[in-house]
């Protein structure tokens, strides 16, 4: 371990206020020894109350309180694998504090999580030269011992994917498990699930009996954080809680966590790939970059003056409000093709009039929706999940019949062009794009298949056409031969957005195309994607939950609730000057930066610009 | 569940009847040999019998109808639930087959408590053990029971428990003893279906990720195991109740041959070597009635069981936002 990389800031929380240098290491202070004799805890059946019997605390200045969790030097290494997953990773949670880790998938924070609660798969192997939860030595910790210290030492809140909670029991029966687990007496677990359903926001009598496929995504988030809360822990690790969630059902969780640790003793470690999040939410934060630290310290300070290349890097990339349009690539925009100037006078190419949806369900899915999409230009939809912007996306390319209202292509009822004739002028882009391309195709396959089907170009001249499109999303024509799987996540995306483009179509909608992504992978397809619309003048229908993409996206914006529009207009209008009580909702859950911070980002953002610009000018000068 | 439902698979039942019946009646009259010939005298000596007795036998069963008469005939019988008699001995089929059914129901259930102890404890030990070996020599177990023949074990434990060590009888019904050999052999194949539905269940349940959730819980692996993975585990293996029946069936004509124990199985197997078309078909169609019964229900139970299925039938677009526009162009 080396001592710049070791950073065990003070505690931020129960009003300490030490050390604040930004960007400094801090002197650790409190750093254990090594040879830190293990302490050997019989039992924990009343979490909490040996807390201060730490031997750190004696050895540590008693202004600062021991740290819950004390790591140094932690490595790990997955069996069968060459190369380690994390290394040197150092880290110190005060009672009472928030610590972020934040970086894209593949940092090596969920390792760094499941390390810290023993949930590594067997063969793994991990080294620390501390590794110490409230004074106790867990480097090479038994299973038994971990089994002791999870639930009321350490909890652990994973995401919820959907599977998280036993589909099998109901809310109350499974919080009730993990009390007794936990050894709670049978007379009091019932309080207790009340007390911690309660503490989430949730209804013991309303909710206990359910099933976990009875509730919402939100509401099941919550449940697995009163699972993990139930035992009242020392630390509680949350790995990406909110990331399934809208915002606006993310700031409820988020303000869930945030209130259970104000004010008591419980440290949090808060996983997340959202810097806006971190920012929000976190005293300290690490970045994390391929298994390794990359920055750490006060929240604030990094935010306000990152020192290391990549944080500045992944500010820059992360979407907030406030920036505007993105303006297409210099390289890209010497065609001349048509914007803003000739924008208002466009063609219309797709309008849809009074559209009508009904599932049966308690309001329609889509009801009186009118959009009218126009070359070169974005019209993007936003609203939480179930609001009805999937149904308009599959109206509106065919795949789904309206039960009222007019759709008409170029003043065409849609209807009357066939599925072929409208798979060649519109196309759809999916969010899970490894769920959207065929697993046994190679990408060279994939691409030639639409062009086979509407009979693009001659037999001869498709491999050309193919490396063509490649080019124009800014792969690399060695990928050729790969399957999807063997494509990064953003590489994925681009391939869907080349499959699209292949047969020349006039319309793209574009269902959540970069929710599932990085924030800078997510910036780098948003840029092509404008780069794209403003070469083939291609009119784009915009689908996404998250405002600053909308804001970075689109000319013009629908904000839809329960299957209604309740508010329409240009984007930056509607960003800004929004009235309507449900936009200004979404407009709040959005997590941001502070105004210095935002002023920051936007000089570093067009100063950093031209590295995104590089992967995707390549495709932008063929023509 | 909707009536509408019911009455569908009520319906399907029916269809699933008609199908065995006719399939059965259609098979025995390919067999070769003649039923009255085989009634009057075990053997091949026709010119010892009057030919009259023959004959008004015949008529009697209607054996000397055309066949598509004959095949109506037993229909319409079966439709107005007359089950005719056995050929053979004369007492009523459904008098013959409730005779013989305590002692297969006796046997069949002792095998299945024996089957249902084993073949869990196999599954939930190869799924908690961390010791590979034992792992793959437990999941292994399963292919062997069901590899075994089933006569040949049967006659393996006479040889080893009865005959070398004289502790349970060889054969009958008598005796509260005598029922353990036979349910024992009858008990392997069922217990290796078992073991693996169940292990392979588990395995699929110990990957989810609320297993994960309640480790980091501090649960114990056996408590996971046992409080939440067996409860979604044992959903599929429920389906699977009806190939247990079937089975069960199967193997008491095996059963119940090698240890000359009355029941279903010995009956069966003496109707289909007598040609007794009448008791063949009663018993082809008391076994598929079961086995449809235990379809119908294992079906009607399961949304009771499995919440998700509760709410799937109430969320009627649920799955509109997965088809890929590919999909729709074809």
């Amino acid at each position: 371990m080396t001592l710049t990389d070791f950073l065990a800031w003070p505690a931020a929380g129960a009003g300490t206020e030490l050390l604040d240098k930004p960007g400094v290491d801090t002197p650790s202070v409190d750093e254990p020894s090594v040879d830190e004799p293990s302490v050997d805890e019989p039992s924990v059946d009343k979490p909490g109350v040996d807390k201060a019997a730490s031997p750190i605390a004696t050895t540590a200045h008693t202004s600062i309180p021991a740290p819950v969790l004390e790591v140094s030097g932690l490595s790990v290494t997955y069996p069968r694998e060459a190369t380690s997953a994390i290394s040197d990773v150092s880290l110190s949670i005060a009672p009472g504090g928030t610590v972020a880790i934040v970086g894209e998938s593949g940092s090596g924070k969920s390792t760094t999580a499941a390390a810290l609660t023993g949930l590594l798969p067997t063969g793994t192997v991990v080294h620390a030269s501390t590794h110490s939860y409230l004074g106790e030595d867990l480097v090479g910790a038994k299973p038994r011992t971990w089994q002791r210290i999870r639930g009321t030492g350490i909890a652990y809140v994973p995401q919820d994917a959907g599977a998280g909670l036993n589909p099998v029991r109901t809310i109350a029966s499974g919080l009730a498990e993990t009390l007794t687990v936990n050894g709670y007496a049978r007379p009091r677990i019932g309080s207790r699930v009340a007390e911690v359903l309660d503490a989430v926001g949730l209804d013991a009598a309303e909710h206990g009996r359910r099933y976990p496929c009875e509730l919402s995504g939100g509401q099941r988030q919550r449940v697995l954080i009163a699972n993990a809360i139930a035992a009242d822990p020392a630390l509680i690790i949350a790995d990406e809680p909110t990331s399934a969630l809208d915002a606006t059902v993310q700031k409820q969780v988020l303000d869930v966590l945030s209130e259970l640790v104000a004010g008591s003793s419980t440290g949090l470690l808060l996983i997340t790939h959202d810097l806006g999040v971190a920012k929000e939410r976190a005293e300290d934060l690490i970045v994390m970059r391929n298994g390794r630290i990359v920055e750490a310290g006060r929240t604030q300070s990094i935010i306000a003056s990152p020192s290391r290349e990549y944080t500045r890097a992944l500010l820059t990339a992360a979407p907030y409000l406030g920036g505007g349009r993105l303006r297409p690539s210099t390289e890209a925009a010497v065609d001349g093709a048509p914007n803003e100037a000739t924008a208002t006078d466009a063609e219309v190419v797709l309008r849809a009039t009074d559209i009508v949806r009904d599932f049966g369900g308690p309001h329609p899915a889509v009801k009186r929706l009118g959009v009218e999409l126009t070359a070169g230009r974005t019209v993007g939809i936003v609203g939480e999940s179930g609001s009805g912007k999937t149904t308009t996306a599959r109206i509106l390319l065919g795949a789904e019949r309206p039960d009222a209202g007019t759709i008409e292509l170029h003043d065409r009822e849609l209807s009357t062009y066939g599925a072929k004739g409208l798979g060649r002028r519109i196309r759809y882009v999916h969010q899970d794009s490894s769920a959207a391309l065929d697993p046994n195709y190679t990408v060279e396959k994939i691409l030639t298949e639409p062009l086979r089907g509407h009979m693009i170009s001659t037999k001869k001249d498709r491999p050309t056409r193919v490396r063509d499109l490649l080019d124009s999303v800014a792969l690399d024509e060695s990928l050729l031969g790969r399957t999807p799987r063997e494509l990064s996540g953003g590489q994925r995306q681009r391939l869907a957005i080349a499959r699209a483009i292949a047969v020349e179509p006039e319309v793209l909608i574009l269902d959540e195309p970069v929710s599932a992504l990085d924030v800078q992978v997510q910036a780098q397809i948003l840029q092509l994607l404008v780069d794209l619309q403003q070469r083939l003048g291609l009119a784009y229908l915009f689908i996404s939950h998250d405002l600053a993409v909308i804001e970075q996206i689109a000319d013009q914006v629908l904000v839809m609730k329960d299957g209604l529009v309740v508010e329409s207009g240009d984007t930056a209008t509607v960003l800004r000057e929004s009235s309507h009580p449900y936009t200004r909702t979404l407009l709040d859950a959005v997590p941001r930066f502070d105004s210095t911070a935002v002023t920051r980002t936007a000089v570093t953002r067009t100063a950093t610009r031209p590295a995104i610009r590089l992967a995707t000018s390549t495709g932008a000068d063929h023509a | 569940m909707s009536l509408r439902y019911l009455a569908s698979r009520l319906t399907q039942g029916i269809i699933v009847l008609w199908i065995a019946f006719t399939l059965s009646f259609f098979l025995l009259y390919l067999l070769p040999g003649d039923p009255v010939i085989t009634m009057l005298g075990a053997g091949g000596e026709l010119q010892n019998f009057d030919p009259a007795e023959v004959e008004r036998l015949r008529s009697e069963f209607n054996l000397d109808q055309p066949l598509p008469v004959q095949y109506l005939l037993a229909l319409v019988a079966v439709l107005r639930l007359d089950f005719g008699t056995s050929i053979q001995t004369g007492t009523p089929v459904t008098e013959a087959i409730a005779s013989s059914l305590p002692s297969t129901i006796g046997l069949a259930a002792v095998a299945l408590v024996i089957a249902l102890v084993t073949g869990a404890a196999i599954a939930i030990g190869a799924t908690l053990t961390r010791r590979p070996w034992l792992r793959d020599a437990l999941a292994a177990l399963p292919g062997l029971g069901v590899a075994l023949p089933t006569f040949w074990v049967g006659l393996m434990l006479l040889q080893v428990f009865s005959f070398r060590f004289p502790i349970f009888p060889a054969i009958g019904t008598g005796t509260p003893t005598a029922v353990i050999l036979p349910a024992v052999t009858l008990a392997i194949p069922l217990s290796a279906i078992i073991a693996q539905i169940l292990f392979r269940a588990l395995q699929n349940a110990w990957i989810q990720p609320y297993v994960t959730t309640y480790t980091a819980s501090g649960y114990s692996r056996l408590r996971l195991l046992l409080r939440q993975a067996l409860p979604v585990a044992v959903l599929p293996a429920l389906t699977m109740s009806g190939v247990l029946f079937g089975q069960v069936l199967a193997g008491s004509v095996v059963v119940e041959n090698v240890f000359s124990r009355q029941g279903l199985g010995r009956l069966a197997q003496t109707a289909v070597t007598g040609q007794d078309i009448p008791l063949v078909q009663g018993i082809v169609l008391f076994a598929a009635a079961v086995f449809v019964l235990v379809n119908l229900a294992t079906d009607l139970i399961y949304p009771v069981l499995d919440p998700r299925l509760k709410a799937a039938t109430r969320n009627v677009p649920a799955d509109a936002t997965r088809t890929d526009h590919e999909g729709v162009r074809a």
